[in-house]
């Protein structure tokens, strides 16, 4: 896959992995490795670039003695996923007349 | 590799971040790996899946955006590029005098921990010989210069401490001196651009 295809995806990605509830670093990994590959060193910056542009927000919560930093997603961030959604419905129609084009199917 | 040994190589690997970026990164990296931990896994499985810490270096310090040349230089314009060359002579020696300035400084403030690392050698050889050879004095010279001898010996052991503590206090320091007066410069003439 296209590197920057690939990057604007997994923020999207990374983005829903919080749309139903609070997680943290490693959950979100697991999460989003299900559908796409993700390492500590790719989630680290776009986590960073999610926080400074106010799509998700972090606190720190107690657990087993340790601190653990959990990421919750604002009402930009929603936002940015809708966005995001309703910009995939004109990409698949340019996918779908790119196909007839071509006759793929 | 253990926990520990990752984390260790990791900060090393990111020694020259400020502290409260270094920090975040660090965190986040223990964060990983006790939270695989919890998850079932030994600490040397946990820390196997991750990158290497290199690569998580890397990744972090990518991340920060680059330094860019505070100062913009009208190169393209002949004239300024002319003046620049003419110029050399005053603010090349200048340039050069500031450089030398501030090695010296660097040498100066070095001394101090070099010389106490060398002292410490050298009174621990001392303190050796003397102690161990004080007995073959009692026995072939004469008890006076014998108990003299060891005497010399236990002083040296005295001065060693002495030293040993010393080095170990000023070689921290030097090498802060080193790394805020490089990071100074550096915002003299370089700015941060942040990625985000």
């Amino acid at each position: 896959m296209d590197s920057q295809l690939k990057k604007g995806l997994l923020e999207i990605c990374v983005l829903a992995a919080l749309a139903k509830q609070d997680s943290y670093g490693y959950q979100i990994i697991k999460d989003v490795s299900q559908v796409i590959e993700i390492s500590e060193s790719t989630l680290y910056p776009i986590l960073k670039r999610l926080e400074t542009s106010h799509d998700l927000e972090t606190y720190s919560v107690e657990h087993n003695s340790r601190l653990r930093k959990y990421y919750r997603l604002t009402d930009s961030g929603r936002r940015h996923i809708t966005d995001f959604l309703d910009d995939w419905k004109a990409v698949v129609a340019v996918i779908d007349f790119i196909k007839g084009e071509v006759h793929y199917d | 590799m253990t926990e520990k040994e990752y984390l260790d190589a990791l900060n090393k690997a990111l020694k020259w971040l400020p502290k409260s970026e270094k920090d975040l990164c660090f965190d986040y990296a223990r964060e990983m790996i006790e939270d695989r931990i919890e998850n079932g896994l030994s600490e040397s499985e946990a820390v196997a899946q991750l990158e290497t810490p290199q690569q998580l270096a890397k990744a972090f310090l990518e991340d920060r955006g680059s330094l860019k040349f505070k100062f913009s230089l009208p190169l393209n314009n002949v004239s300024t590029l002319i003046l620049l060359i003419l110029g050399f002579p005053l603010w090349g020696t200048l340039l050069l005098a500031g450089l030398m300035i501030l090695l010296a400084g660097f040498l100066i403030a070095g001394c101090v921990p070099f010389i106490c690392v060398v002292m410490t050698v050298s009174l621990l050889f001392v303190a050796l010989v003397s102690i161990s050879a004080s007995p073959l004095v009692m026995a072939s010279v004469s008890l006076g210069v014998g108990i003299l001898q060891c005497g010399i010996g236990v002083i040296a052991l005295g001065g060693l401490l002495l030293t040993a503590l010393g080095a170990s206090v000023t070689i921290p320091l030097f090498k802060t001196l080193v790394i805020n007066t490089t990071q100074f410069l550096r915002s003299l003439f370089f700015q941060e651009v942040k990625k985000w």
